[in-house]
């Protein structure tokens, strides 16, 4: 499951492997773990030194110390007055761990409606009810997405990262849920295809990705400067090999798009493109079709077929559908 | 070697596609393993010739946790 949009995950690299070792060896200690619980479940979001003392009845010099380990794994965050609070990796890695029941209950009864939620965050609901449709009803996720923003904003200090706080823990919940379940969630891909006009290149690359993947990717295209329409000469490349072309109309790039995509792959516009952590950046170095003879057309749609072809494989997705072997 | 696991098609992996994944040597794999199989964190499963391992299912939530 996971994914969390787990996505299709990738191995972890070293340095976060690293990082979360620490982490998990700096809570590898009962008085440390006991710490966090008593700062994650206190009704304000930063606790002070003595507050956490009394809560869980230690000994100051016992607290500081273990709040120093917590700090140095990134843990906590000391507030300049000395009271803690959570981290967003705490929260978002342990906070099962530390309010255990509450955040894997799978039916709170309090409704929140969707409608007073600051825009941001039904902009949350909106992208993860359509990362979920497969598994869960539009209810249920906006439902998880009111709460978990609920749940959080109770202790949040820093109001600036509370919409991204939300879709973290909010999928991380849905994805708890779907496993007691018995769902076996990977979460769809989504991908991001970016040409300068939205109308040759990326059309293409969306269209061979489709016809091999069918439902099993999410796939979206944008342009840096959207032409009026797709240009005809590609849709009759792709349709003489049986390559089918999405009803589709170039579209601008913006930062949403960008942010709800795994995998974004640019074709000789990179620099327009917004650059946000976690997000899997590639550059195809593809010649813009536009106004080209017919074969020189068909090169290229030959070369976006084999870069598919190895992107579809790095999903790790299963094929639904070969794409046509050209001359390639 | 969780988020090969985690990552893999199916969620389970052989010792030797960790070995692969990681560039590591089978009995190093072999040696970790069993300490996540004795401490439940993984399932081992035998299926002819191969041992397939995966995440446990009640440890599956914590582990996607961590790998966030």
């Amino acid at each position: 499951m996971v994914q969390a949009p787990k996505t299709h995950a990738r191995p972890l690299d070293v340095e976060s492997a690293i990082e979360r070792a620490a982490q998990i060896s700096a809570l590898a200690d009962a008085d440390r773990l006991r710490v966090l619980s008593a700062i994650a479940t206190a009704p304000t979001e930063a606790l002070p030194l003595d507050s956490i003392a009394r809560r869980i009845s230690m000994d100051a010099d016992e607290v500081a110390g273990a709040l120093d380990a917590l700090g140095r794994a990134g843990l906590v965050i000391r507030e300049a007055d000395g009271a803690a609070s959570l981290t967003a990796d705490a929260w978002v890695r342990f906070g099962r761990v530390l309010i255990a029941g509450a955040a894997v209950t799978a039916a709170p009864a309090v409704q929140h409606n969707a409608l007073e939620l600051p825009a941001a965050v039904q902009r949350i609901a909106l992208d993860l009810q359509y990362r979920y449709s497969s598994v869960f009803s539009p209810e249920t996720v906006r439902r998880y997405v009111g709460e978990s923003y609920a749940l959080l904003s109770e202790r949040a200090r820093i109001t600036t990262y509370l919409p991204t706080l939300t879709a973290r823990f909010a999928t991380d919940r849905l994805s708890a849920l779907a496993t007691s379940r018995g769902v076996i969630l990977r979460g769809t891909p989504e991908v991001l295809f970016v040409c300068v006009h939205n109308a040759g290149r990326s059309q293409m690359a969306s269209a061979a990705l489709r016809h091999m993947t069918g439902s099993r990717v999410h796939v979206r295209t944008a342009g840096s400067v959207p032409a009026s329409r797709v240009d005809p000469a590609i849709v009759e490349v792709l349709e003489e090999v049986g390559v089918a072309v999405p009803l589709e109309f170039p579209k601008p790039l913006t930062d949403e798009v960008v942010q709800a995509s795994d995998y974004v792959i640019t074709m000789g516009c990179g620099d327009a493109c917004p650059v946000y952590p976690g997000r899997r950046y590639m550059d195809w170095p593809l010649a813009d079709p536009a106004g080209k003879p017919k074969d020189v057309v068909r090169r290229v749609r030959d070369e976006v077929f084999s870069r598919v072809e190895r992107l579809v494989s790095e999903l790790r997705v299963p094929a639904v559908a070969p794409l046509p072997s050209t001359s390639r | 070697m969780l988020s090969v696991i985690a990552g893999s098609p199916g969620g389970e992996a052989t010792v030797g596609d960790l070995a692969d994944a990681l560039g590591l040597r089978q009995p190093t794999i072999t040696h970790h393993v069993g300490i996540m199989v004795d401490d439940g964190v993984l399932l081992r499963e035998q299926r002819g010739r191969q041992v397939w391992l995966s995440i446990s299912p009640d440890r599956e939530a914590a582990v996607g946790d961590l790998l966030r």
